[in-house]
């Protein structure tokens, strides 16, 4: 398969955070979610494929073209929609478009209006007076005028209603009909990632903790439940995010680890967002009495 | 170039709508009062020009331009010098439409028009109208002075911040006023000898060479200021 996005080893650190020896890729044709907690490293890796943040070291590709000497013809053929406007509020969808279009090879105007109208955006009226929903489409509708081959998105569900998010996530499905095409979709709520993502990258304190499909993710991980005293030795230390009550605990385990553990603990798959949260428990240790 | 175009013309998108209403109240205003009293007064309209200029960085700022800088292909260089390039157009066009003002002000001669044509204010204006050299030597004064300000603030703007704009501005304002204290001061003590400057142009086409050499100046430290800030910048994050 054909990476449409591939980053090896990527560091980047600033006085009070880092990301380190982040690698991913991205095929053709896939929808990949990007998770992890807030301040995990999401929007600095965006950053960094945008070439807006100068990276200590790795390599980032695009298309299959460096993401620092071939910025510029990346970002013809890339679509970027942020969690805010990036847009002139006091405009209206029209003046937008007489801005952006001589900046892009292959805009198509026709193409635009049609989403304008598809989206239900008013043309008249200032993009600043827009709700959230409204601005992420007009973002979307930008993106697919470019002809935009590569989707990101940081974090553009957060703050929507969910009606505005189950119609943009019908948008990115309907663009991802297109083989040649990719989405990188960065957001904490796993709910959307588990609707419509194929791939999925945990991100965890500037690391990498998991990147693969989403499938196989939620297959490879497991709740498991019971009272402390029944856990056989040696497998508490295969737990992660190990979170005891005063009536028993709960953990995430990999499955492969489950074979052979007593009846009296209860085991169920995990979903993407339990792993987030033992993910994040991981490093407290938490015990409740 | 095309880059940089491209980016001119997205900042004067910008502008337009907040500034076009604005810019023809002021050109009307002045080019009827300039054709009735004095084509001096045409030469105000320069600071008509500041409203194509200063509402740009509160709206970049207000609308995150700087995620779309990042996003559109676009050099990060280019769009910094194009900035500059700017200022220097909307200034350089005012003083063109000023320019057209002046020639019609003084063609048409609309004072006639006036009452009390004997009077002693009407002999002013008619000497305002006479004196083409004056008119030329503040229209392309006023240009000098606002394009190479606006573009001196857009470089400290951008360089240091917006919010430090104000403190370095008036920093450099109290230290070139401490200079010419300072010069003033010395000379007339006959500490330093006095620098005579050149007379001006004696002839109005003499007049007209002197400011488009003045216009070709202006370009250039819009060009260095543009380059300057550039090569400031270009490490930075966006």
């Amino acid at each position: 398969m054909e990476n449409i996005l591939e980053i090896q080893g990527l560091c980047k650190a600033y006085d009070d955070f880092a990301l380190k020896d982040v690698s991913f890729s991205l095929p053709k044709g896939f929808i990949m979610g990007f998770v992890g907690e807030n301040g995990s490293g999401k929007t600095t890796t965006i950053r960094a494929i945008l070439n807006m943040a100068n990276i200590d070291s790795g390599k980032i590709s695009v298309f299959g073209l460096d993401s620092v000497t071939d910025t510029i013809s990346i970002k013809e053929r890339l679509g970027v929609v942020f969690d805010s406007l990036y847009l002139a509020e006091h405009l209206n969808v029209r003046q937008i478009e007489q801005q952006l279009k001589p900046f892009y090879k292959d805009w198509n105007s026709e193409e635009f209006f049609s989403r304008i109208k598809e989206f239900d955006l008013p043309d008249n009226r200032k993009v600043g007076d827009f709700s959230k929903g409204m601005k992420m489409k007009l973002m979307v509708a930008v993106a697919l005028s470019h002809k935009a081959e590569l989707i990101i998105l940081d974090e553009p569900t957060s703050g929507l209603d969910p009606v505005a998010r189950d119609e943009l996530l019908d948008i990115l499905a309907e663009y991802i009909e297109d083989e040649n095409r990719g989405v990188l979709f960065s957001t904490h709520i796993t709910a959307d990632v588990e609707r419509i993502a194929d791939y999925v990258t945990i991100l965890h304190n500037g690391k990498v903790w998991y990147t693969g499909t989403k499938d196989e993710l939620t297959e490879s991980y497991a709740v498991i439940k019971g009272a402390e005293e029944d856990i056989p030795s040696g497998l508490k230390e295969k737990f992660i995010g190990f979170h005891a009550y005063r009536n028993g605990f709960d953990a995430l385990i990999r499955t492969d680890n489950l074979e052979g553990i007593p009846d009296s603990l209860e085991s169920e798959k995990a979903s993407i967002d339990e792993i987030l949260v033992y993910i994040a428990k991981e490093e407290k240790h938490e015990r409740h009495s | 170039m095309k880059d940089i175009l491209n980016i001119m013309r997205f900042d004067f998108l910008t502008a337009k709508p907040l500034a076009l209403g604005g810019m023809i109240f002021t050109v009307v205003l002045f080019g009827i009062l300039s054709m009735l009293f004095s084509p001096l007064i045409a030469s105000y309209i320069t600071f008509a020009s500041m409203i194509f200029v200063i509402p740009l960085q509160g709206i970049a700022d207000k609308s995150g331009f700087h995620k779309l800088y990042g996003i559109l292909p676009v050099k990060r260089r280019s769009i910094t010098r194009a900035r500059f390039l700017y200022i220097f157009l909307v200034h350089f066009l005012t003083e063109l439409l000023e320019a057209v003002i002046i020639c019609i002000a003084k063609g048409a001669e609309l004072y006639r028009f006036l009452p009390n044509q004997e009077g002693e204010t009407m002999i002013m204006v008619k000497e305002s109208f006479a004196d083409t050299r004056l008119t030329l030597l503040m229209m392309f004064g006023i240009f000098t002075a606002l394009c190479v300000l606006f573009s001196y603030m857009e470089m400290m703007g951008q360089i240091h911040g917006r919010e430090n704009e104000f403190k370095i501005i008036m920093i450099t304002i109290g230290v070139i006023s401490l200079l010419a204290f300072l010069f003033t001061f010395l000379s007339e003590h006959d500490l330093i000898p006095v620098i005579k400057l050149p007379n001006l142009p004696e002839s109005v086409s003499g007049m007209i060479t002197l400011g488009a050499v003045l216009n070709v100046i202006v370009f250039g430290i819009c060009l260095l200021f543009g380059e300057i800030t550039a090569n400031k910048l270009a490490k930075r994050e966006l």
